[in-house]
């Protein structure tokens, strides 16, 4: 006779079920890699680098030689110093929205990362509509830090948030215009065919004027130099960011600095080929499709950290200019150009 | 189905990551409330009043000029995505555009004389 305990089957070891998930594809692209750890890892690389970058380029010896290890010592200790700051709410603030618009600020930034492909299988999140997906929250993204900047409630801060008000203004529409170039010239909005689309020529190149307009626009959205006038260090103190100590201060940054990193990785698929490269001997594919992404990528992340060391701030004004008189025309010529291409063929036969 | 799993996980991580900062924030920093810690920042000024703070008129026709281009892009947008659906549709949508880019050049260089301030 064969008792019940026999039919069943043995039970599973302990963690099993957990080992199991721990090294399933979808954990391991979330947690490591193209997901958290990267992301974090990427964050810190980029403050790291633009510290030595600048003070190269404005020989100030304090960041070029400070500390051992090339100076990685020094992120750690300044995350340790914005964390064991005391966590100030103003009187006059917005409770509520002071201390959770700059959590939301650096979830909608790293969440940015999850549509980014890089490289056919080297993505969290694959969809047929993932450059609709990363613009969304890319237009969403500038109302927490708008909140922030109102809920502190302090002149600078308002004076920063009306600046940056405007420049979403003068910047929004360029950006959008840009992106239909290229979803035209690849005929779909997956960024993975996007990419494809360029096999044989990036779209740099035949969508140069498109490419020049959304590096400008993209530098505005993360309020780099020369268009950072919302924050504005020397003039507003640091504008709508000024009432944020601690860790508000460190996740405000942390949300600035990855949302530079995921617009950099989207310029380089957008524009330069993403993964299309020459190939490395005796290096398989999967290894070497993100090896050139992020390559380029740091390429394109230069670009942008060496204006700070190389031009001085632009007025409001010249921003909104630039917004409206060079970049909107700029982009229609581009969707022009590139709808004559595409329907070149077409056009010929009539 | 790993990709929805993938984006799951990955929320749930995204989402902690603040909780983290923050909760480490309120263990490490010191609590030693003060009422002068939570005036407003004033760069070592005298406090003004709120009704002597600049609001930038001057820009208000961009204001405007962006109600008319956020509902043109969108267009324009909406023109471009029909031509992959139907390319019999790309004629007009190149007309559409040429006279869109001509209006715009001529726009942008009519702004260049607008009056900036009132």
């Amino acid at each position: 006779m064969i008792g019940a305990a026999q039919l069943l089957p043995p039970p599973p070891p302990p963690f099993d079920d957990l080992i199991r998930f721990l090294a399933s594809e979808a954990f391991v692209k979330a947690s490591v890699f193209p997901g958290a750890a990267f992301v974090t890892l990427f964050g810190l690389l980029t403050v790291w680098y633009e510290r030595k970058l600048v003070a190269r380029i404005a020989l100030r010896i304090g960041p070029l030689h400070v500390g051992k290890y090339a100076g990685i010592l020094q992120l750690i200790a300044d995350a340790i110093k914005f964390l064991s700051k005391e966590p100030i709410v103003p009187k006059n603030a917005r409770k509520p929205l002071f201390v959770t618009m700059p959590m939301l600020a650096v979830v909608l930034a790293v969440l940015l990362f999850a549509f980014l492909p890089f490289g056919p299988q080297w993505v969290i999140y694959q969809s047929d509509i993932s450059l609709l997906l990363f613009f969304l929250i890319v237009a969403v993204s500038p109302i927490p830090l708008l909140l922030a900047g109102w809920a502190s409630n302090s002149k600078y801060s308002f004076v920063g948030m009306v600046r940056f008000a405007f420049q979403v203004f003068a910047y929004e529409i360029p950006l959008f215009l840009a992106l239909t170039g290229v979803i035209v010239m690849a005929k779909s909005f997956d960024l993975v065919k996007i990419v494809e689309a360029q096999a044989t020529v990036p779209f740099a190149i035949p969508q140069v004027i498109g490419f020049i307009a959304f590096l400008a626009v993209v530098i505005s959205e993360v309020e780099r130099i020369p268009f950072d006038m919302p924050t504005a260090e020397t003039e507003l103190v640091q504008g709508w960011q000024v009432e944020f100590p601690a860790s508000g201060f460190l996740m405000i940054q942390l949300a600035l600095y990855t949302k530079l990193d995921a617009l950099a990785v989207l310029t380089t698929l957008l524009y330069l080929g993403g993964w299309h490269g020459p190939p490395l001997p005796g290096v398989p594919d999967f290894i070497v499709a993100p090896f050139w992404v992020i390559l380029k990528s740091l390429f394109v992340l230069t670009f942008f950290l060496i204006l700070r060391g190389v031009y001085p701030r632009i007025t409001i004004q010249k921003i909104l200019d630039l917004g409206w008189r060079v970049l909107i025309p700029m982009t229609l010529l581009n969707i022009l150009v590139v709808s004559i291409i595409v329907s070149l063929p077409l056009l010929l036969s009539i | 189905m790993a990709s929805t799993d993938s984006l799951l996980i990955y929320l749930g991580l995204v989402s902690l990551l603040p909780i983290i900062f923050w909760v480490l924030n309120k263990i490490l920093g010191p609590n030693r409330p003060h009422v002068k810690k939570r005036l407003s920042f004033e760069s070592g000024q005298v406090p003004f009043e709120w009704r002597s703070a600049p609001f930038p008129v001057e820009y208000f026709p961009y204001l405007i000029i962006y109600v008319a281009y956020a509902v043109l892009s969108i267009i324009v947008f909406l023109g471009s995505v029909t031509m992959l659906e139907s390319p019999d549709s790309a004629v007009k949508a190149v007309l559409l555009l040429a006279v869109l880019s001509a209006s715009s050049l001529y726009l942008a260089y009519s702004l260049k004389d607008l009056s900036q301030r009132f």
